[in-house]
């Protein structure tokens, strides 16, 4: 039995949402960091994040909140969040090979489980990792 | 890190000809000392290098492929050459592993490199 092949979704360019983007972009292109600083005293604290250990500063690029909005907005359009919930329920979201993917299964400790088709493929992980370690 | 924090602004706000003028810098040389600034980066700071920070590194940027590949319509997974990669390399594995110098019968840069590698691990042992 294959897995069907999903719809193919609405081509990217036709999203009212990237079309947003690529009208802002024209508008954006002409920005000058200089200026953006200057009218913007709180940026360098507002365009950053913060995850896992890492910090990220991206205010020194040539964005303006709406940059991020309409941004966030594409990729809400673009079903990322659907996609990210697919990669970790273990669907089998590599079409060609027809695979899960769970890359976060690469980073999970030994004494974690996670359950793909009935296997806990944790303890797969885990020998690969005893096997590089042998032959490097 | 102050280079890091200083190419940041170096790359972003640059230094124009004003400036440059402004210092007293001879008109010939005016060229060479302006810069146009307005190049964008992103600055990532840990406060440790660890197997954890450089792991969480790999993580992003494979975040950040899904995300572009979600969003340009792209599979990022249809990588067979990633799965030819694996086949080759467990061909190899024994090659450099096994205790007599092993026939080689790749091309003569696999050869090679496969020999190189014993020859050095060899003399370290």
């Amino acid at each position: 039995m294959t897995t069907p092949v999903p719809p193919s979704p609405p081509s990217l360019t036709t999203l009212p949402a990237w079309r947003a983007v690529a009208a802002h972009a024209e508008e954006i292109r002409a920005a000058d960091l200089r200026l953006l600083f200057a009218n913007d005293a709180s940026r360098g604290e507002r365009f950053t994040a913060e995850a896992a250990g890492l910090y990220l500063d991206y205010s020194k690029n040539r964005i303006t909140d709406e940059t991020v909005r309409l941004l966030v907005g594409l990729a809400d359009a673009c079903g990322l969040r659907e996609r990210i919930d697919a990669m970790f329920r273990g669907d089998k979201i590599n079409t060609t090979e027809e695979r899960a993917v769970l890359h976060m299964a690469l980073r999970a400790p030994r004494n974690a489980s996670i359950v793909l088709d009935g296997e806990d493929v944790v303890p797969r992980v885990h020998d690969v990792l005893v096997n590089a370690r042998s032959t490097n | 890190m102050a280079n890091v924090f200083a190419q940041t602004q170096a790359l972003a706000f640059g230094k124009t000809a004003e400036e440059v003028r402004a210092e007293g810098t001879p008109e010939r040389l005016v060229p060479h000392r302006t810069f146009e600034g307005n190049r964008p980066t992103n600055t990532i700071l840990a406060d440790r290098l660890t197997p954890q920070t450089l792991g969480a590194l790999i993580a992003l940027y494979e975040h950040s492929v899904f995300t572009q590949g979600t969003i340009w319509q792209i599979d990022s997974f249809d990588q067979w050459g990633v799965e030819l990669g694996k086949v080759l390399a467990s061909r190899i594995v024994p090659e450099l592993t096994q205790a007599g110098e092993p026939a080689l019968a790749h091309d003569s840069s696999t050869n090679a490199l496969i020999t190189r590698y014993r020859r050095r691990t060899s003399d370290k042992s």
